[in-house]
Order: C-alpha cells, then sequence, then structure tokens
C-alpha cells in the first residue's frame, strides 16, 4: 500500500520559495500515469537520453545500461513493493527512487556489512536545468531522497550506509557535496560506484 | 511468534547481530529479506552463484 | 519511520545546493519505457524479462511434450504433421534458453488449438507476460513428470492448462 511517509520541501526555481512536497514510500498508478503522461513526453522531445539508448537499443544488446533499465522496469512494474519511493509536490511526481535493502559493501572499511543501495534515484525533466534551462521548477529533489535513503537506513539498522552507482553528471556532486567515496568505474555497470560510510552519512545530515 | 532456536543456533544469532552491528531483530529481518530474494530468483528459474574474484571460479550457491 | 532530516536542513542545503539535481542508476527513459505498457495494466502485466523467460519456456517445453504425447506422436510424426522442423522442436521442448520462430509457435498453435496469445507469451516472444499466465505456466510445469507416456491425471492436468489457456486469451 502506498503510504506517506512524511512532508518535506522543495525549492520552487521561478517563485524562489519553498513548497510542500510530500514523499511516499511504494507507488501506485498515478505515478506511472505521471512518468508515461508527463515524463515521458518531455524526455523524448529533448532527446537527452533518448539519443543514447536509442543508439543502445539498436547497437549492443548486451548494453549495461538497457538490461539495467529493463530490471529496474520489472521491479518498478511490480506493483506493492516497498523498495520505491515517490516523492510529490503540486499534485505531480517530481522525483522517483527505488532501492535494494540485500546489498553489501565493499569499501574496506566496512566490507561485507549490510547498506541500502540505491538502484534508482531520478528528478522529473522539468525540474532539470540540463534539460529544460531556465524553465527548471523544483530544486531538492536529489537531496530529499538520498536523505530518505539514509533514514531507510538507519531503520534497518545499517546506521546509514549507502551506496550508488551514478551518472556522469551526477559524480561531482556525490563527490565533491555529499562527500561520499568514489570507489572508481564500475565496468559491470558501466558507471562510478559510490559508498557512503556511517560517518559519512551522518557528516552529510549534519550542518 | 516465539523462535525456538538451540543454543548454538543462538549464540550464532548473538555473534552475527554483535558483527554486522545489529540487534537481532533487525539481523533476523534482513535474514528473511535475504531469503526471499533468493526464492525468488530460483522460482523465475534463474541460478545463484559464488565467485572467487581472484580466480573467476563460479560455485552454484543453491539448488531448488 | 522516525527521520534523521528536518526541513530546516533542507531548507539551508537547498539553497547553496549546485544547480543540477543529482541522479543514480541508469537514465530513466529507458525504465520509464520498459514499465510504461506493464503500468496500464497493474494487476494482471509484468514486464517480460530475465524471470519470466526461462520458467515460461520450460513451461512450453513441457505442454508440447505432453500434447504430443497425448497424440500418441513422436518428434518426428508431430514435425511433419504440423509442418515444422524436427529440430527446432526439439529445441522447443528441451531447451528453456531458445527462442522459437514465430511460425513455430503459430503451427503449434493451430495442430492442437491452443491460444497463440498464449503460447506467444510463454515463447518469450511478448513485451508483456500475463500475471496469472505466468503463475499458472509455472504450476503447470512443476506439477508434470518428465515420463513419455500421460497417466489419466496427467491428461487431466494437461487438459485444464489448455483450456484454462484458451480462457485467459479470452479475458
Amino acid at each position: 500500500m502506498k503510504e506517506l511517509l512524511r512532508s518535506v520541501v522543495l525549492l520552487n526555481r521561478r517563485s524562489k520559495e519553498f513548497e510542500d512536497a510530500q514523499v511516499f514510500r511504494e507507488l501506485d498508478q498515478k505515478n506511472f500515469d505521471d512518468f508515461e503522461k508527463l515524463w515521458k513526453p518531455l524526455l523524448k522531445a529533448r532527446r537527452d537520453e533518448f539519443d543514447t539508448w536509442e543508439a543502445a537499443a539498436e547497437g549492443d544488446a548486451q548494453d549495461s545500461h538497457w538490461k539495467w533499465a529493463k530490471k529496474a522496469a520489472e521491479a518498478l512494474a511490480s506493483l506493492g513493493r516497498d523498495e520505491t519511493y515517490a516523492l510529490e509536490c503540486a499534485g505531480e511526481t517530481q522525483g522517483l527512487m527505488l532501492v535494494k535493502t540485500s546489498a553489501f559493501a565493499r569499501l574496506d572499511v566496512q566490507r561485507g556489512r549490510d547498506l541500502v543501495y540505491i538502484e534508482l534515484l531520478a528528478t522529473a525533466p522539468w525540474n532539470r536545468p540540463r534539460l529544460v534551462k531556465a524553465e527548471a521548477r523544483y530544486k531538492g529533489v536529489g537531496r530529499v531522497l538520498v536523505a530518505e535513503a539514509i533514514n531507510l537506513s538507519h531503520h534497518l539498522e545499517f546506521n546509514g550506509r549507502l551506496a550508488l552507482h551514478s551518472l556522469p553528471q551526477s559524480e561531482s556532486w556525490y563527490r565533491d557535496i555529499a562527500k561520499f567515496t568514489d570507489l572508481g568505474y564500475d565496468e559491470e555497470k558501466e558507471m562510478v560506484y559510490f559508498e557512503v560510510t556511517e560517518a559519512q552519512a551522518a557528516a552529510f545530515l549534519a550542518g | 511468534m516465539t523462535l525456538m532456536l538451540s543454543d548454538k543456533e543462538m549464540s550464532l544469532l548473538d555473534r552475527l547481530s554483535e558483527s554486522r552491528g545489529m540487534s537481532k531483530t533487525a539481523l533476523v529481518r534482513q535474514a528473511l529479506r535475504l531469503y526471499q530474494s533468493v526464492t525468488e530468483r530460483l522460482e523465475a528459474g534463474e541460478k545463484v552463484f559464488v565467485e572467487k574474484p581472484s580466480t573467476k571460479e563460479k560455485t552454484e550457491l543453491m539448488v531448488l | 519511520m522516525e527521520s534523521k532530516y528536518s526541513n530546516d536542513w533542507l531548507r539551508r542545503k537547498i539553497a547553496t545546493d549546485p544547480d543540477e539535481d543529482p541522479e543514480a542508476g541508469p537514465s530513466v527513459l529507458p525504465v520509464i519505457l520498459a514499465a510504461g505498457r506493464a503500468s496500464a495494466h497493474p494487476e494482471s502485466f509484468a514486464v517480460a524479462g530475465e524471470r519470466t523467460g526461462v520458467p515460461m519456456r520450460i513451461a512450453l517445453g513441457v505442454l508440447v511434450r505432453q500434447l504430443r504425447s497425448d497424440a500418441g506422436l513422436t518428434i518426428a510424426e508431430l514435425a511433419v504433421r504440423a509442418d515444422i522442423s524436427e529440430e527446432e522442436l526439439r529445441c522447443v521442448e528441451h531447451d528453456p534458453h531458445y527462442t522459437a520462430r514465430a511460425r513455430l509457435i503459430h503451427q503449434l498453435s493451430a495442430y492442437f488449438s491452443v491460444s497463440l496469445t498464449m503460447l506467444s507469451q510463454m515463447a518469450g516472444a511478448t513485451h508483456e507476460v500475463d500475471r496469472v499466465l505466468f503463475n499458472e505456466s509455472v504450476r503447470f510445469a512443476a506439477r508434470s513428470d518428465d515420463v513419455s507416456t500421460l497417466t489419466a491425471e496427467d491428461r487431466a492436468t494437461l487438459h485444464a492448462f489448455v483450456a484454462l489457456l484458451n480462457e485467459r486469451a479470452k479475458g
């Protein structure tokens, strides 16, 4: 069952005011409708990732991103999974997150320890300056969802430990802003792998 | 539900929860999640392997 | 669930964060494209993928073997009567990693009067997989022994499964 976790805030870039937003655990039909009717047309129209996907789909069937996307889609399509999160504001889905709770750390200092793995974290295309330039609407979706993943990690008694793979354009955020550990390029996923220690999770939420 | 665990099993539970830094309840919950995840894969016809990175040697973990 | 962060913290941090929000995992458009159609029928469909492919094909193999056995035919005989290749038929019956070609599925569907849509889904030829079909197929395959002759019970199970397939195809 879709469950309201808490009320948060997002910055409306145009009005420069903070607005109330809601974090939900589990998705429902409304979220899927938003992805289909609101996110998809804009993503396709701006042809940002679309070109990459199309090239990948037409070319090498072994493309790790395409296979990964299909797996994430399967996880998403299985409604009732409590490892999915939606962030809503102004009645629309602003962000999406999919996590795995059976995952283990690679970083030496916490090798083998349980952590929350962020499988997918996406913000609505209209929130991305890179895609829509000056028309970008809300800021903060990424920060809210990463913080929520840390919440989950604590709830499961993993003390805030996290891991994720980052697209190139987000690497500097995780490395320089969040100060998570960059474990380097992962050949299998073709992305940079980051891990978060207990101390790093605490530092992220402090200040 | 009361878990009827032997002394040996309780001792294992203690050790694991200590080394993983979780309460026994949290650990048992995680164990359930792991078991569920493996079960889903096996039921879907997939296999679960353990790999030795140095030699790339694979051993099948469980067979349904 | 308790929160380790406050909205004050969010306000302070979001204000000073760089312009572009971070994301993680694969690009979201392929995910939406793959999940899109399935989400229109959340109760009944799952996106066909690695988790559904092999078990469905195993069930398809069992189904074809049993239908053939029920009709008292060898692989060679069925191949001739249904006008299909022996080799392909063997692959369908025994190799869950084999992708049956459309024509073969079509011929088998016509010969045994089993729903083409259902057989196509079992063969892994579709983007979506009916959840009920998936569960019933797995159950059917698990119940069936790999013997060449069918008992009366096996026959009953087989016919019930075929009836279910054809019924499901209508709905």
